[in-house]
């Protein structure tokens, strides 16, 4: 999908607006947020396999030019041409080149966040006009609609049965009918055509494994095998840092994945590929190739603190743990990776002028790396995403905040710095809050109006500081009254 | 023992109220409290919003005014993880500086986790006939990990029927800036809080930072005025001793 996070005011406007949508994501939250935890609390030792899908990711990041050559070495050895992409004009371009190589004329894909990052479907389509077909049911529906993805599992999380069915009796001809079951099954029979004709399959990867020159891949609807093994050509495509040192570590990874995501043990299809058809083999693609892609990951890479993002594992768990993004939904992201996943990658991926909003729209609440498993510091980051463009930054493409703002926080800090200016302020700000019923302010003015325009504010008669001094001047008087009292008792007994 | 007082910027301005009932609780549990009056705020502002030279200047005002004291309690979790975990981070280019940040940062608690952790109380001699709810705020839960604390000493008011949460964790949509710049996702957050909180029929629903209170309450107030959030230690301090307040 074409990025577009500046939209972000707009889109979220929009999508805030749909009570019933918020009710109903902030179940969705609360089921996938039980459904997880409860499955990982099942593992043997739920911290310390949380400690190690840490430990894999870090071991990764700091070995990634070696995995990545290694699997690189032994995927050719098993027959898989590998590729690399610098950027996603790069990855489309190539991918286009092996379509009209291999005279492609039907592709049926594996739903991949990766292929919506460099916008394949689009280019493809427009380039030369070959026919693609997504294979995940919520991903075709998202796709017959025109719309990007809801969430990374469940693409059309967000629309409702009557919604889906008239896009399945628009587009496939389906018989309308509100039935999950019947609904699943047209839908299956649509697709094994598409399958069965294919000439391409085009996926992403979950983790490619750099000892054994394999790609793993997860999912549970059995189309992402269909893709990869009915088509001539298998194309898959990764970032490059899904790279794992070897199957254990990989799989561990694609458990956590699928316990974080959606509460599964595993998903209920993992495919290990290790190259296309050998000869005699009935089954698998003729030619399989892999695509690795930077697009910006290198760059992050060499900043040591930044490195972290690159963690992800893309489960997806942060985004039912995310107030945001349970409130205004995946839309206001504008980009492939909705919720925590894209506060911590779209501003680095797309430089953080053009995501403001998408950092800065977050409460710093931390719900998102409480249920991390690949252990990244969401709040850190985003303080340094903030930080980075409060001073600008060349590399990730932030021009420096507007002067109005950075002095408006510089008059607020030589306040913060002088008792005396502070209290002054502090009075200043109450006397503009403006009057008070029951000790609540309910028209604030000039920037604080959108605060008041949603809610009212408590304001105490007096400031803590006043009531301080009060209190102090209180135990004063009644000890010169007692000891007055004691003076004059005392007068009394010299009588 | 002698307990320095940490009142956050938004108490004093605008939950005076909230200082003076953290005053009253601490000093009816026999402690001796005091307040330097040169504090200001931690700077937390500066560093949400990425201006980390001038939150390195406050920090260090910061632990200039209260590194000599023994203890530190604030009635704010989210001001402590300033102090305890944010200054060490924005410090870490002076050694010395993050040094005493850190020195200071262990002498800091949030009120609930001073008296439970620290002080071993975790009855305070309260009642109250009713039923509440908790809500459990952001920074105290996750940035802390305060969680049994305030539970614990809620637990113990005499009376008082502490009632299920749904979505007690989840953020009330308050985030400082947040709720200035985003006032509709803002709103949108706090409506489902307040909306789980209605649905639990209790008739107070304590919070324990000041920001948490300003969202709820100002709420609260605006749409379901029979309806009341309270700080825990206004609560506690309301409803010691049998009530007197």
């Amino acid at each position: 999908m074409k990025a577009h996070p500046q939209d972000f005011i707009p889109t979220m406007q929009t999508e805030v607006a749909k009570t019933d949508q918020i009710t109903f994501m902030n179940q969705v939250g609360a089921i996938f947020g039980y459904l997880s935890s409860a499955c990982l609390a099942q593992m043997e030792d739920p911290l310390k396999a949380r400690e190690q899908s840490i430990a894999i990711r870090e071991n990764t990041l700091n070995n990634l030019p070696f995995l990545l050559e290694e699997f690189e070495r032994n995927a050719v050895q098993n027959g898989i041409e590998v590729l690399w992409a610098a950027d996603a004009a790069e990855a489309c371009s190539i991918i286009k080149d092996l379509v009209v190589k291999h005279d492609v004329h039907l592709i049926t894909k594996g739903k991949s966040m990766i292929s919506e990052e460099i916008d394949l479907n689009h280019y493809l389509q427009e380039e030369l006009g070959v026919k693609i077909f997504e294979g995940d049911l919520g991903e075709l529906i998202v796709q017959m609609r025109g719309i990007p993805p809801f969430h990374i599992v469940g693409p059309a999380i967000n629309l409702n049965v009557q919604q889906i069915a008239q896009t399945l009796v628009d587009n496939i001809g389906m018989e309308y009918t509100e039935n999950a079951g019947e609904i699943a099954g047209h839908v299956r029979n649509f697709l094994r055509q598409q399958f069965a004709g294919a000439d391409m399959g085009i996926t992403g990867v979950n983790v490619a494994i750099a000892s054994t020159g394999s790609i793993v891949l997860a999912e549970n609807e059995g189309n992402i095998r269909w893709s990869t093994s009915a088509p001539r050509v298998h194309v898959a495509i990764m970032s490059l840092e899904k790279v794992a040192a070897n199957l254990t570590d990989g799989l561990h990874i694609l458990e956590m994945q699928s316990r974080s995501c959606t509460g599964q043990g595993i998903t209920s299809y993992v495919s290990v590929l290790s190259g296309p058809r050998d000869e005699g083999e009935r089954d698998g693609p003729e030619k399989m190739y892999v695509v690795i892609l930077d697009n910006g990951r290198s760059q992050i890479y060499q900043d040591t603190f930044l490195r972290q993002a690159l963690k992800c594992i893309r489960c997806g768990r942060c985004g039912t743990a995310c107030p945001i993004y349970l409130t205004a939904g995946a839309y206001p992201y504008g980009w492939c990776y909705p919720g925590p996943m894209g506060t911590i990658l779209s501003p680095l991926l797309l430089g953080l002028d053009d995501t403001y909003h998408v950092y800065e729209a977050c409460t710093l609440c931390g719900g998102c790396e409480s249920v991390c498993p690949a252990g990244i510091k969401h709040v850190e980051l985003i303080h340094r995403y903030r930080a980075m463009k409060a001073e600008g930054d060349k590399n990730f493409k932030a021009t420096k905040n507007p002067a109005l703002e950075r002095n408006a926080f510089k008059g607020w800090a030589t306040a913060v710095k002088n008792p005396v200016l502070f209290r002054n302020s502090v009075n200043m700000i109450r006397y503009f809050l403006g009057s008070r019923q029951e000790g609540y302010a309910s028209s604030l003015p000039g920037p604080l109006k959108s605060w008041s325009d949603h809610r009212d504010l408590p304001v105490a008669e007096k400031t803590f500081h006043r009531y301080w001094a009060e209190l102090q001047n209180n135990m004063e008087s009644a000890r010169r009254e007692a000891a007055a009292q004691l003076d004059k008792k005392g007068g009394l007994d010299n009588e | 023992m002698k307990i320095s007082l940490f009142i956050p910027c938004a108490v004093d301005a605008l939950l005076g109220d909230v200082g003076m009932d953290t005053v009253y609780l601490l000093s009816s549990l026999g402690f001796e409290v005091v307040y330097h009056e040169q504090q200001t705020c931690c700077g937390q502002p500066a560093i949400s919003a990425g201006y980390l030279d001038l939150a390195r200047d406050i920090a260090k005002r910061f632990i200039e005014i209260f590194e000599n004291d023994e203890v530190i309690v604030s009635p704010s979790g989210s001001c402590v993880n300033t102090i305890k975990n944010d200054y060490a981070k924005i410090l870490q280019d002076e050694p010395d500086w993050q040094q005493r940040a850190l020195t200071l940062g262990e002498r800091v608690f949030e009120v609930s986790q001073y008296l439970v952790d620290q002080a071993g109380i975790e009855d305070v001699n309260a009642s109250f006939g009713g039923r509440i709810a908790y809500h459990k705020s952001c920074h105290l839960l996750r940035a802390l990990g305060i969680d049994e604390q305030p539970q614990k000493l809620l637990a113990k008011v005499k009376g008082a029927e502490v009632v299920a949460l749904n979505g007690a964790e989840q953020c009330c949509g308050f985030g400082g800036q947040f709720a200035i710049k985003y006032p509709l996702i803002s709103e949108a957050m706090v409506r489902q809080k307040t909306g789980n909180f209605l649905q639990t029929g209790a008739q107070r629903l304590i919070v324990s930072d000041p920001g948490c209170l300003l969202n709820i309450s100002g709420y609260l107030h605006r749409h379901h005025p029979q309806l009341k959030a309270q700080h825990i230690v206004s609560f506690l301090a309301e409803n010691m001793n049998g009530g007197v307040s």
